[in-house]
């Protein structure tokens, strides 16, 4: 007999189908994720500071104001933010992110600092580097 | 590709007095900046541009350690002057204090 009966399975698998599809979904994420811009400008600042936000108000010219992505109007935000402040983990770090087009009037502005101030939260306010 | 959406890549922290337990601390009197509707900057009444405004903050800066500044914006002004001040204050390491327009 020329060939010997092999009756061992082999037990393992080849992990470069595996990596490819991680890669493709790796790449799809990080192209959907860059897809979702702020295609507005923002006032311009040196700052550098890098700032993780818990909650993102944006503010634009048109008079629109989003909650964290979502149309709202300025007199339901007060009452959005307090709701979900109440049922986060992390209170003692919250952070408002106030996204302010340039044009937009500081007052609309200054609703969000003192909401953010009544609730004892951080606010910051989001810029783009200087051209 | 979770807390990329998260972080905003470039912002101003602003210090509000709800959140800390000690207040501002006030030792010389504050030098007003008030913002009018249009964009221009007055520095206790003096009308100033942003390049002198700078300068100016600068000399305050040099003047003492304790110092702070009083913002006072027209409410319906653009929100990119104030944060030009808020940026420039941010850049001297000077505290600010937002205040009401007069």
């Amino acid at each position: 007999m020329g060939m010997q009966k092999r009756n061992k399975v082999s037990a393992e698998f080849s992990m470069s189908s595996l990596t490819d599809i991680i890669f493709l979904l790796l790449i799809f994420f990080m192209l959907t994720s860059s897809l979702v811009q702020i295609n507005v400008q923002l006032p311009e600042s040196d700052s550098k500071t890098i700032a993780p936000t818990d909650f993102t108000v944006m503010m634009t010219v048109d008079g629109k104001t989003t909650y964290n992505g979502k149309i709202a109007k300025v007199s339901e935000i007060k009452s959005k933010i307090q709701t979900d402040f109440s049922t986060m983990d992390n209170q003692k770090n919250a952070t408002i992110a106030i996204v302010a087009e340039v044009g937009v009037p500081w007052q609309k502005v200054n609703q969000i600092i003192e909401i953010s101030n009544a609730l004892k939260m951080r606010a910051i306010i989001a810029t783009q580097p200087r051209n | 590709m979770l807390t990329s959406s998260l972080i905003i890549p470039n912002a101003l922290n602003l210090k509000l007095p709800g959140k800390s337990r000690v207040p501002p601390s006030v030792t010389q009197k504050p030098t007003n900046i008030s913002i009018s509707s249009s964009g221009t900057y007055y520095i206790n009444g003096k009308k100033l541009n942003l390049a002198s405004l700078d300068k100016a903050i600068k000399r305050i800066k040099s003047d003492g350690r304790d110092v702070s500044i009083t913002i006072a914006p027209h409410p319906k002004v653009a929100n990119e002057h104030v944060v030009a001040v808020l940026d420039i204050a941010f850049r001297y390491r000077i505290e600010t204090v937002l205040t009401d327009y007069r």
